[in-house]
């Protein structure tokens, strides 16, 4: 069977509070080509779950598992954008893009790997800052370099934790209708870690709730807007309904999240 | 309406005496402390007569340097005295590099070796002298050795400081890319540890012109170190002035030089927030 599966995932650090579980026994899972938004209050647990799907970490209990086969490391079938960008400063923007093209694990010929490179600095608009170093470029272009960059080694599935959290709220929307087309060109498995439902709504298929840690699965809400999506999608009464229902159960969790973390503090209303 | 009456945006007039030293150009302007510096020299020995015997003038350590100059053996002391010092730290932090990559990588390392690299780092180079010279003579390897032992210290510290430093998410950009450890190793790692490398040489060879002159002036035939020592011992006040001025001067360009090659292959370091 395709796509990232997680199945009862646990993972326990035994210096957190709560026992030290900060993921309890949660399943879920994201087909080939399926766009699922993580969504959840902050310090909840979201980047560990990403980390264990990308192979960063390794749960404590439960198993992860890519198409069938066991998660046991990073691979170059799953791309990982990250909120910090982690561009590499000391290559230009080229350099940066075929940088994975240049590993052993996926190397391409050189006349390939420019017509690759070529073909991404084209669709993210970065044609004319080629051979610029990172440290001139704003923030919105060093993402589009990240991206570009786990593109460029056509991976099935992009892990992306909170990757426009940096941003400011327009460079946000113009990132958002850029990937919006880039699925539409090369359609990948989606797991974008967010804690704004709005961006969460207009990019997936799929919003799955997440919990106040211990991270657990609240809810998992259908998307149902077609594809291709524009601006007026925001507009949608269908839109407006589910942004609210979805931004009343994240600022529960995120009670009840501020509640853990400052127990001296309000507890949380019961609605 | 109102708009248009509103004075315009006027930027601040640059303060007068900022302007007066734009006029003097940039090399005028680095030349003023130096030649304040020398004036103040220059009117020191004038101040009395006691004044005048303990400090010679900027021109009589001229008078003496000339003769020096002629018959070159200024430049044997000083060409002396700096390749013991370039050899020296090279050997020293190239020796550093692979400790320091250890000990900034594997934090397990770190704990087990830093206090006995703090017990060596403390012991002072110039101390180890009268040891270095019962062990290896009073001859050209001990001098090394000892800079060696100073540059290898003080570059193994910043290194690894600078090393364990290296922010995780570009190891793990790598990672997820598809790197092996040997690439991550050599296309990550290692030019993020590039600007380290650079400053660690800066301070050792600091460290270095120190520790060198140092062991010059217990035992050495030539170089500035002894051409001091030599000067001491016959009260040429003259010739000790010119020995320090060559050392400051020749650390200076050294360390000037280091900083323009800096520019040049870690610049981008600079650009980044």
């Amino acid at each position: 069977m395709g796509g990232i599966e997680f199945r009862n995932v646990s993972v326990r650090y035994p210096a957190a509070p709560n026992d030290g579980w900060v993921v309890k026994n949660l399943s879920l899972s994201l087909a080939k080509g399926e766009f699922v938004s993580l969504i959840g209050p902050s310090g909840c647990g979201k980047s560990t779950l990403l980390k264990l799907a990308a192979g960063m970490q390794a749960p404590t209990l439960g198993s992860l598992s890519i198409d069938g086969r066991p998660i046991t490391g990073p691979g170059p079938e799953r791309g990982v954008v990250f909120q910090e960008y982690g561009v590499f400063p000391w290559l230009s923007v080229r350099q940066n893009i075929e940088f994975g093209l240049t590993l052993r694990a996926n190397r391409r010929a050189p006349a390939e790997r420019a017509a690759i490179v070529d073909k991404y600095l084209e669709l993210m608009g970065l044609a004319d800052f080629r051979d610029a170093l990172p440290g001139t470029l704003s923030g919105g272009m060093r993402q589009r370099v990240a991206l570009a960059r786990a593109y460029a080694v056509a991976p099935d599935y992009l892990l992306m934790d909170e990757p426009f959290a940096a941003l400011d709220a327009q460079t946000r929307l113009v990132m958002h209708d850029l990937l919006l087309e880039l699925q539409g060109r090369e359609r990948k498995g989606v797991l974008l870690i967010t804690h704004s439902v709005d961006e969460a709504l207009y990019l997936s298929s799929k919003i799955v709730l997440i919990s106040a840690r211990p991270a657990r699965l609240l809810e998992v809400v259908e998307v149902p807007f077609a594809h291709p999506r524009d601006e007026t999608l925001r507009a949608d009464p269908r839109f407006a309904r589910l942004h609210a229902h979805l931004r009343q159960r994240v600022m529960q969790a995120y009670a009840e999240q501020q509640h853990q973390d400052n127990p001296h503090a309000l507890p949380p209303e019961n609605p | 309406m109102s708009k248009s009456k509103s004075p315009p945006f006027r930027t601040p007039a640059p303060l007068p005496a900022g302007k007066y030293l734009r006029l003097l150009g940039k090399p005028l302007l680095l030349g003023l402390p130096w030649a304040v510096l020398l004036a103040l020299w220059t009117a020191v020995p004038h101040l009395s007569e006691r004044y005048a015997a303990l400090v010679p003038s900027p021109a009589s350590v001229l008078r003496h340097a000339l003769p020096m100059l002629a018959d070159g053996s200024l430049f044997v002391h000083w060409a002396a005295s700096a390749s013991r010092v370039i050899g020296g730290v090279l050997l020293g932090v190239l020796a550093a590099v692979p400790v320091g990559f250890v000990l900034g990588w594997y934090a397990g390392a770190r704990r087990l070796l830093t206090p006995l690299l703090n017990f060596f780092r403390a012991l002072p180079p110039i101390a180890l002298i009268p040891l270095t010279i019962v062990y290896f003579g009073i001859g050209e390897a001990a001098k090394i050795l000892v800079l060696v032992y100073a540059a290898f210290f003080t570059a193994v510290v910043v290194l690894y400081e600078g090393i364990s430093r290296i922010a995780p998410i570009y190891v793990n950009v790598a990672r997820t890319l598809g790197a092996s450890e040997r690439e991550l190793f050599l296309r990550v790692v290692l030019p993020l540890a590039l600007p380290h490398v650079l400053t660690a040489t800066r301070v050792a060879l600091g460290v270095g012109w120190m520790t060198l002159v140092a062991s010059e002036l217990v035992s050495a035939q030539n170089g500035l170190g002894s051409m001091i020592q030599v000067a001491a011992s016959y009260f040429q006040l003259e010739v000790i002035y010119l020995g320090l001025i060559c050392i400051g001067f020749t650390a200076m360009a050294m360390d000037f030089l280091l900083v323009r090659l800096s520019a040049r292959l870690v610049g981008w370091q600079e650009r980044v927030k």
